[in-house]
């Protein structure tokens, strides 16, 4: 008898959903569930992490499987791993954002400064997109509560993912455009890919729901 | 005086090795490659700088690193040892008739993504025949790969072997348009299997009895692909199946057939393959066809090898020793 599948889930927002997919699957997860602290659970394959770490550990074969949101694969583009299916929760949109009222500042940077600033958490989806509309960008990183960044005047707008859009009008922001539509993604190390072809297989057609 | 015990001793992705390590590691490669000498594979030694042009027109690996002689000519530190010894087979050996058998055990220097844990300078160990008769070099290749695997001290190795011309092949039988085969091909490079999905036609379009989709990413051991494939799938799978058949029992044992397999470098056709251990996340080495090195030098010569990392295969070893391997 081999042990079992190692798979990374997401602390968070997509925590929950991923562990009833998975229990959908026969695993048992009641003490991932009731332990909030403890990370790792050897005995059912279970591993807690950060929802952008997720694909460090799959790329590094720690886990042979990985669920988290396509936002991060994307932003993580280094990393070598098989997108293996579109588990279509916990979706969300990348959108550009910025102070309400017309005109839009972002426009108005754009014309006067030939340049607008963007604080966002995810630099690469934010540079591809604007370059992508020939507009220069400067991108300022940041890794939380993007939506202070308007406000305080370090950036014209910002690029962030949103799910109902509640933190944006609470911060007088509003969405100018729709960058992509980000949902859950099941992810497989290559190596284990091959290895346990058969496993990997069946579990992502049962959490697929087919 | 100088402050060796600076905080940056060695240039980024390359490291020391200390005598516990290189004791193992002596040992190991002694045995790997006593192991092809005695197989008539002759070691050679190429120069650890090469002309950039002589790489470059060959897309192997990148480089990661670049320099200027005096003469103001580009050149590379050596990404991979398949180029240099395709130089060598097409110079040195130009008129010699019969199969070239050369070994190798070198540090290559490849460009790496930053912050994966991967070195720049990675030992290679690896073995090239040229020239050989059409009648299946690859069993003598992968025959040898799996004794060299087990002189390492490897006991859970498995090798995926595919078919650089099957992914295009199977695709045409769905009579996609142009631009959809060259995109599906891609989501098959990138691992993509999301964006395949979107691409193909429907779920109801089969291919060998099952889902496309299951057919461009079938990876089965080598016992239970079905016997039938062999008659209805298409050339190169043919030809893939063929050669599974051929292999000693004990190699077949631990192989995988897998129709996902795509070439890691560009001048792969034909047969390709990659080595795991269940102790290790990534590839161990790749090998392959790589004819088209041929073209110009030596028209219609046959060319297959195999290049391991040398680290990542004790490192294994070390796995499967602590009990990482499957528990078989």
């Amino acid at each position: 008898m081999s042990k079992p599948l190692t798979i990374a889930i997401p602390r968070g927002a997509l925590m929950i959903e991923a562990l009833d997919r998975l229990e959908a699957t026969g695993i048992d997860t009641s003490e991932v569930r009731s332990n909030d602290r403890k990370l790792h659970f050897p005995d059912v394959g279970i591993v807690t992490v950060r929802p952008t770490d997720v694909p460090t550990y799959v790329d590094c074969g720690a886990a042979d499987l990985g669920i988290t949101g396509k936002d991060v694969l994307v932003e993580q583009g280094e990393m070598d791993f098989i997108e293996l299916a579109d588990l279509n929760f916990g979706g969300c949109t990348m959108v550009v954002a910025s102070i309400a009222g017309t005109p839009d500042p972002m426009e108005i940077a754009a014309h006067r400064l030939g340049v607008v600033r963007v604080a966002t958490k995810y630099p690469k989806q934010a540079s591809a997109w604007f370059q992508a509309k020939g507009q220069q960008v400067e991108i300022v990183e940041v890794k939380g509560s993007v939506e202070l960044a308007p406000l305080t005047g370090m950036a014209d707008g910002i690029v962030d993912l949103v799910a109902s859009g509640a933190t944006l009008r609470e911060n007088g922001l509003v969405a100018r455009a729709d960058i992509a539509v980000t949902t859950a993604r099941l992810i497989a190390n290559p190596v284990s890919h091959r290895l346990r072809a058969e496993e990997i297989d069946l579990l992502a057609a049962t959490m697929l729901g087919a | 005086m100088k402050d060796l015990s600076s905080s940056r001793p060695t240039p980024s992705g390359t490291r020391d090795v200390l005598p516990d390590e290189m004791t193992e590691l002596r040992q190991m490669t002694r045995a790997m490659l006593d192991l092809v000498l005695a197989d008539g594979y002759g070691e050679v030694r190429t120069p650890t700088l090469e002309y950039e042009r002589t790489t470059a027109s060959t897309l192997g690996p990148k480089p990661a690193y670049r320099l200027i002689d005096e003469h103001g000519d580009g050149l590379v530190l050596r990404s991979d040892m398949t180029v240099p010894i395709a130089r060598i087979a097409s110079s040195r050996f130009a008129d010699a008739e019969g199969p070239l058998r050369f070994s190798y055990l070198a540090p290559t220097w490849r460009r790496v993504k930053a912050h994966r844990a991967e070195a720049t300078e990675v030992l290679q160990f690896g073995v090239e025949l040229v020239g050989a008769a059409e009648q299946d070099p690859a069993v003598e290749i992968l025959s040898l790969l799996g004794r060299v695997l087990e002189a390492a001290g490897l006991k859970d190795w498995r090798i995926s072997v595919g078919h650089a011309g099957i992914s295009k092949e199977l695709l045409d039988l769905l009579s996609l348009d142009e631009e959809t085969t060259t995109a599906c091909l891609g989501a098959l490079q990138a691992g993509n299997l999301v964006r395949l999905r979107e691409l193909l036609p429907s779920q109801s379009v089969e291919l060998l009895g099952v889902s496309a989709q299951e057919a461009l990413t079938l990876r089965q051991p080598a016992a239970s692909v079905p016997e039938s494939y062999a008659a209805d799938g298409t050339p190169a799978i043919s030809s893939l199946l063929d050669l599974i058949g051929n292999l000693p029992s004990d190699v077949q044992a631990r192989t995988i057939v897998d129709f996902s397999l795509r070439p890691e470098m560009d001048y792969y056709g034909g047969i390709v393959f990659e080595v795991y251990d269940p102790a290790i996340g990534r590839a161990l080495g790749s090998g392959g066809r790589y004819d088209s090195l041929f073209d110009i030098s030596r028209p219609g010569t046959v060319a297959i090898g195999f290049g391991l990392d040398v680290e990542r295969v004790h490192e294994a070893v070390a796995g499967e020793e602590r009990g990482e391997g499957l528990t078989t």
